[in-house]
């Protein structure tokens, strides 16, 4: 894994597990993509690369910059993202901007390295997954 | 009238005579000042610890170390601590100077600080900042000041550190930032 930066307010390793615990105004970047969240559990495998990091915040906010094309945008409760598959989860009021597609849903799965996006609803009846198709100018600022 | 003040003046002053010399009080001679150096000091020391079941939980060396008297303290130079966790996890502290207080509660570490964290397996990690509060019974390390830690490519930086050394915890207070992998590391 290259290229990982993480800022925060404060820092919270716990060697037994393995985990480090980032709490206030954390920012990850790694690579093209940053990600804004208020916590962020930190996993690195037994000999210390990076294995995966979930957020939480309210929202957490997902940017991801593109050498070609407009950005990708995201926001959820709680993102997953696994450094190995480069594999993330939107998980709870998940919203996923493409260009001027925007997806929402339960749940979004987005595997970044084939650009495929996988959209789920949620249990409770009225839960659908939505996608809208904004006109030129419509875009949201989903993140910085 | 002249007389009258003269006669006044001069049992003013065999009063104030009389008075000094009855003055009980004996001029007190202030003790000596307690020495300000050591009353002893060593060279080449290691100094052992145990637990109340005879385990050895720590371990002191220095290549010198001087008692004070008058606080009781002890002063170390080039100090190395080393203290056994839970699970084979290791902790060694070391930096310049070291200062025990007179109940042995408190190191007080300064100068070039340095702690290494030895899991049984898995990276080794090294802390370095400027001094270090050791609390051996509680098995606690504590600072206020710019911390930096070191992680096979990881490099985290901060200021304020808790180590809790048999919980293998570590906490940053301020201004976090974690590095893997950086190019221009």
């Amino acid at each position: 894994v290259e290229d990982l930066e993480i800022e925060a307010d404060d820092f919270d390793g716990d060697g037994r597990a393995g985990v480090v615990t980032y709490r206030g105004n954390v920012v990850m970047r790694h690579q093209e993509m940053t990600i804004h969240a208020d916590r962020m559990r930190f996993h690195q495998t037994p000999d210390g690369d990076p294995e995966r990091a979930e957020f939480d915040g309210e929202p957490v906010r997902l940017r991801v910059i593109h050498e070609s094309g407009p950005d990708t945008r995201g926001q959820a409760r709680q993102i997953h993202y696994r450094f190995d598959t480069e594999h993330l989860q939107l998980i709870d009021e998940a919203e996923l901007q493409q260009g001027r597609q925007l997806i929402s849903a339960a749940h979004i799965d987005y595997n970044m390295p084939t650009e495929q996006v996988r959209a789920q609803r949620g249990e409770d009846e009225e839960s659908r997954v939505r996608t809208r198709f904004q006109q030129n100018g419509e875009e949201e600022n989903g993140g910085d | 009238m002249r007389w009258l003040i003269a006669i006044l003046m001069g049992v003013g002053i065999v009063l104030i005579l009389i008075w000094q010399l009855d003055d009980p009080a004996p001029d007190v001679i202030a003790p000596p000042e307690a020495p300000t150096g050591p009353d002893y000091w060593m060279e080449g020391v290691l100094m052992e610890r145990f637990d109340a079941a005879g385990q050895r939980i720590l371990d002191l060396q220095a290549t010198r170390m001087a008692h004070f008297p008058d606080d009781e303290r002890t002063e170390l130079d080039t100090v190395l601590a080393h203290q056994r966790g839970p699970e084979q996890l290791n902790w060694t502290l070391k930096a310049d100077h070291g200062l025990i207080t007179g109940d042995h509660s408190e190191i007080h570490l300064r100068g070039d600080v340095r702690v290494l964290r030895e899991p049984s397996q898995g990276p080794v990690s090294r802390i370095f900042t400027d001094t270090l509060l050791f609390l051996p019974e509680i098995d606690r390390a504590e600072t206020d000041d710019p911390v930096r830690i070191e992680r096979q490519d990881t490099v985290t930086t901060g200021r304020g550190l808790i180590a809790e050394l048999a919980e293998d915890r570590l906490r940053i207070l301020e201004e976090v930032r974690t590095r893997h992998g950086m190019s221009n590391d």
